[in-house]
């Protein structure tokens, strides 16, 4: 990296005076470790400090009133309920100045007020800021501490300051190391600062005329809204792209960035190739000029505007105009892109350098990267003609690399890698077709499902049995492909699910040791509970708790809500808690479930009814004058198809959403009346239909699928459409399953009434009421020494003495002489008996939070005879200095 | 704008028109298509009033015998009910009556009703008296109304008495889109200092 310091401190071109002394200012020390951080990184790890969503304005200004220009703070207003990013601004006469600019977040991107440029998630938001400036008056930058940080511990370090850091000693200003040249930075400043100052409204956005301030990313604009899919999984790659396209120009081909004279096409564009290059350099080296955007910008665009009848610039924009091909990588590109690294990497280079021929061009690339892989790979199968008309540019941009291409380049690369996994932060990436993530997913769950319930109870006959096995086969076969070539996609959403899975996995931290109790507390006792109901009412509450308790909590680092806008915040959530609770947890819950039933007969009964309304239901069906069509035989299996795959998938959305498709079949059968006015199949037709499909499916099982579904969905889930037809099918069973009492109607208003009264105080019990930590708490995991080692999760309340919590754990172990069994706790290799009125779960809550602040040792409650024990002594409170 | 989405249960004998009146009601809007629903039991519609936007989610019921019984499940959490009588028939004026005890028994508190006399466009064939149901609406205060599903009359008039009628749950959302006008001015210009 010193070859590249000194590179760019030796320019071979004429500079303004007070360049030199800039540039140095905001060169920073170089060492190879600190460019192996991104600044992506950077902000990810350091987002304590500026992601205060917390604070009101007052205090964002009092902070951002010391700092920099181009200091940022993110915060939430209460008054227009959305994030704001503070920026401080360059004063023009010594005094302070402090923009807000609102963030919104719709369609699951975050952007801001005014851009078309949207973003996956607040950090890429932050990160593109930082290196370009758009509707900002200038660029953002991280303080001083942060940008020469340079190990991932050591911005953790000053992270852990929060919001301190901006008053600490840590958080020193640069030019006050620098003073020499303070003044002189300052002065360019203030003249950048004069042109460039404009109101977002007056930069022209590309889109409108096609030939302003091209250096946007176009992957963004919104002319490609409806592939909001694309653009989004796509956005990670696409800054990497950027990031290695604009480095290898750099080294090369920097020429001045000021508004060069006419030039001949060829030249202009390769220099506009550097000015992009100026804009997008911060992105390696934190903390160089943030001004270069304005000034390139300007620039460019004076550049553009001088040149409206250009040629190339048509081309370019045809090209842009072509339709995306679907983002599918060919695995062998991808792979071939990896191994033969040096290689690929100058090929890579060629490509960007050429695509940075028109800077329209070079961004608009981006668009289609899957193109541009197979584009060197394969030339063959990609826009032949697109090809030959850069080839010119190619060549001459080839030929610079190549004379001063020196064998860093893979290095580098890596610099600016921002998936090469070096930071823990960044979870891992998962994969999936973009295409239909959707119905992958299902396939996917359906896949997993059925290798669970090879041995499940209750099962009723699979259908084409072994057609479905090919084709499982086949589907995983290629998402394993598909997984290991598209490593890099991953949408927030699917982040945060990975992580809030990853934290319920792991014992080691409180909600995953409260995840993983409750599942081996669910798994034990769900035949204990009164009826099927109490079981997963039991189960959606501690959904509701579980959600409370990572909305409130600091459990998920980075905080959510700087991954996923706040409206889908409790969707995702939502998804993530039914992945790692509801997917363990399905089998035993169904089992109990049918276990219910069986016992109390209603499945035999059940499937009696459903034969004997299959066969009398039909002729008195439809007393009105138009009755409706009944499906044939055909449109029945199909249904029965639909509803079989009922049974594989843990989430009750996934299911809800097929259970809909099951009455759109019904719906589409029953046909439109040919004669006279179409009166449209309400509620009076489609029920009488719903009821006899369901007899006639002869699939008691639903029943058993309806119960999980409508107890474990989220309450306000059942307003809509699912919760209509949910309910629709709830009563058909309801129907059938009475449908031998003679006063079947009498007993089934108040049936029908006593559960609806459940429900209803469900849901002010689940809506209303913030579950506290307590609740949550009322678990504990005791491992039972006597000999073996057995470990049973007891429930208690939370202030539950240890007394009592011995009493339970005799009738929970069967000890025959529980005088001489105590609860101990095992600490650090040491048991302590806990006194008769200490509170064990007092306790655990205690040294689990400790243990979220540093991670200390493993402790158990261990529950075993009293008996003379070296290392035991009576202590009767735990030391709380450890 | 704030959207509300508001639950509206429909309720009365079968044959009186339930389901055309939500019809009509849905797709006399601009566009029709909007409503990508599996079926007219269940339809959607979104209506801008006083500054919030009313998403309408109507709930069909099946009114024969057989189902009456399910109809709790469906008038759950609703935030108004529409009995639905045809005019032209005495006996569904009838069941009116014991859908409104029903209602008053079991159905959730604050519950709006609307009495909906549809079919006036059979004038000839009236059995049900305009002022003897508006008599009995207004002896239970309810809102009542003659519609004809047909002829499109009184339809959207029905569901605007009902959002009027249904009680404003947060006052201050009213408040909100004068703010939301010029929300960054506000905050910019109070961050200013000197």
């Amino acid at each position: 990296m010193a070859e590249k310091a000194s590179s760019t401190e030796e320019p071979d071109y004429a500079e303004p005076s007070e360049r030199p002394a800039v540039s140095r200012s905001w060169c920073l020390p170089r060492h190879s470790s600190l460019q192996h951080i991104s600044i992506l990184d950077r902000l990810i790890l350091s987002h304590p400090v500026w992601l205060q969503l917390a604070i009101n304005p007052a205090k964002a200004m009092h902070i951002l009133q010391q700092e920099q220009p181009g200091a940022f703070l993110v915060r939430r207003s209460t008054t227009i309920q959305k994030k704001i990013l503070s920026v401080r601004l360059f004063s023009e006469d010594g005094s302070c100045f402090i923009e807000d600019f609102a963030i919104r977040e719709n369609q699951s991107t975050f952007s801001l007020e005014g851009s078309s440029i949207s973003f996956a998630d607040l950090f890429r938001l932050i990160a593109f800021y930082c290196v370009s400036r758009d509707v900002l008056p200038s660029t953002l930058r991280l303080p001083f501490a942060f940008q020469t940080a340079r190990s991932h511990q050591e911005i953790e370090a000053i992270s852990h300051l929060g919001i301190e850091f901006w008053n600490s000693s840590q958080n020193k200003h640069h030019e006050c190391e620098d003073s020499g040249c303070g003044s002189a930075a300052e002065k360019v400043k203030n003249d950048i600062d004069e042109v460039k100052t404009r109101a977002p409204g007056t930069i022209a956005i590309p889109q409108a005329s096609g030939d302003a301030l091209c250096f946007i990313n176009p992957l963004f604009l919104e002319e490609h809204a409806d592939e909001t899919m694309l653009r989004r999984a796509w956005s990670k790659r696409s800054m990497r792209r950027l990031r290695v396209s604009t480095e290898k120009t750099l080294t090369n081909l920097s020429p001045p960035p000021r508004p060069p004279p006419p030039v001949p096409q060829l030249r202009r564009n390769l220099q506009e190739s550097s000015i992009l290059a100026e804009v997008t350099k911060p992105i390696g080296d934190m903390g160089a000029k943030p001004d270069t955007v304005s000034v390139s910008g300007q620039g460019m665009e004076n550049d553009f505007d001088s040149s409206s009848n250009d040629s190339m610039y048509d081309t370019l924009k045809a090209k842009v105009d072509k339709p995306v091909p679907p983002p599918r990588l060919k695995k062998k590109s991808f792979m071939s892109t990896k191994t033969n690294k040096i290689n690929s990497e100058d090929e890579l280079s060629e490509v960007s350098s050429s695509k940075a021929g028109g800077c329209f061009q070079s961004f608009s690339s981006l668009v289609k990267p899957a193109n541009d892989y197979s584009h060197y790979k394969h030339p063959m199968n990609t826009n032949q003609e697109e090809e030959s008309s850069d080839e010119d540019i190619m060549a001459l941009a080839e030929a610079h690399l190549r004379r001063t291409l020196p064998r860093r380049l893979s290095s580098e690369s890596r610099i600016f890698d921002f998936d090469s996994g070096t930071v823990p932060s960044i979870p891992e990436l998962d994969s999936s077709s973009l295409s239909s993530i959707e119905e992958e997913m299902i396939e996917e769950e359906i896949l997993e499902a059925t290798e669970e319930s090879e041995n499940g109870a209750c099962r009723p006959p699979r259908l084409h049995r072994s057609n479905a096995f090919d084709f499982q086969e086949k589907v995983r076969s290629s998402i394993r492909k598909v997984s290991e070539v598209l490593q890099l996609l991953l949408t927030p959403e699917k982040r945060v699910i990975r992580k809030v899975c990853e934290l319920a996995q792991d014992r080691h931290n409180y909600f995953g040791s409260l995840v993983q109790d409750y599942i081996v507390y669910i798994q034990e006792n769900c035949d204990n509970f009164h009826t099927s109901t109490d079981l997963l009412q039991a189960v959606r509450q501690f959904l509701n708790q579980l959600k409370n308790y990572l909305l409130k909590g600091n459990e998920m680092d980075p905080p959510i809500e700087s991954l996923i806008p706040e409206c889908d915040i409790d969707t995702v959530l939502e998804k993530a808690l039914h992945k790692c609770l509801l997917k363990p947890l399905k089998r035993s819950l169904e089992k109990a479930l049918c276990k219910y039933r069986s016992r109390d007969g209603i499945l035999e009964q059940l499937r009696t009814n459903m034969r004997r309304v299959a066969r009398e239901l039909p002729a008195p069906l439809a007393p009105g004058a138009t009755p409706p069509r009944l499906p044939e035989p055909a449109v029945l299996e199909k249904i029965r198809s639909t509803l079989t795959r009922l049974q594989y998938m843990y989430s009750p959305s996934k299911k809800v959403i097929l259970l809909l498709k099951a009455c759109k079949l019904i719906y589409d059968s029953m046909g439109n009346l040919g004669h006279g006015a179409r009166r449209p199949f309400g509620a009076d037709d489609f029920i009488p239909v719903l009821v006899y499909v369901l007899a006639r499916c002869d699939m008691p099982f639903v029943d058993v699928e309806v119960e999980y579904m409508m107890e474990l969905l989220e309450p306000s889930q059942l307003n809509g459409e699912g919760g209509y037809y949910l309910t629709s099918v709830y009563g058909a069973m309801y129907l059938l399953k009475n449908y031998h009492r003679e006063e079947a109607d009498k007993q089934l208003r108040t049936d029908a009434r006593n559960s609806l009264r459940q429900w209803h105080s469900r849901r002010t019990v689940g809506g209303k009421v913030v579950p506290s930590v307590e609740d949550v708490q009322s678990f504990i995991r005791v491992v039972f020494q006597d000999g073996g080692c057995t470990a049973k999760t007891i429930v208690a309340h939370p202030l539950a003495t240890a007394e009592e919590l011995c009493q339970l754990c005799a009738d929970k172990f069967h000890v025959s002489d529980p005088d001489n069994f105590h609860v101990f706790l095992m600490l650090n290799n040491t048991y302590q008996e806990l006194a008769a009125d200490t509170h064990p779960l007092k306790i655990k809550a205690e040294l689990h939070n400790k243990r979220q602040l540093k991670p200390a040792d493993p402790f158990y409650f261990i529950y075993r005879r009293v008996g003379p024990s070296s290392d035991r002594y009576s202590g009767s409170s735990i030391p709380t200095d450890q | 704008m704030a959207l509300r989405e508001l639950k509206v249960c429909l309720l009365g004998d079968t044959g009186v028109g339930k389901s055309s009146i939500v019809c009509r009601f849905v797709q006399d809007s601009f566009d029709p298509d909007i409503n990508p629903t599996i079926g007219a039991s269940f339809m959607t519609k979104m209506v801008p009033r006083n500054n919030e936007i009313h998403k309408y989610l109507i709930w069909d019921t099946a009114g024969q015998e057989r189902f009456r019984s399910l109809a709790p499940m469906y008038y759950r959490g609703s935030a108004a009910a529409v009995i639905v009588y045809d005019i032209t028939k005495e006996e569904t004026f009838h069941m009116l009556k014991t859908w409104v005890k029903e209602l008053q028994h079991h159905g959730p508190q604050n519950i709006v009703v609307a009495i909906a006399g549809n079919k006036c466009d059979l004038v000839d064939m009236r059995e049900v008296q305009t002022e003897l149901a508006k008599n009995y609406a207004e002896s239970i205060d309810a809102i009542f109304i003659e519609t004809s599903a047909k002829t499109s009359i009184n339809i959207s008039e029905m569901f605007e008495e009902i959002s009027k009628k249904i009680p404003c749950v947060e006052p201050c959302t009213n408040d909100r889109p004068s703010f939301k006008l010029r929300p960054l001015q506000l905050e910019s210009s109070s961050s200013r200092c000197c």
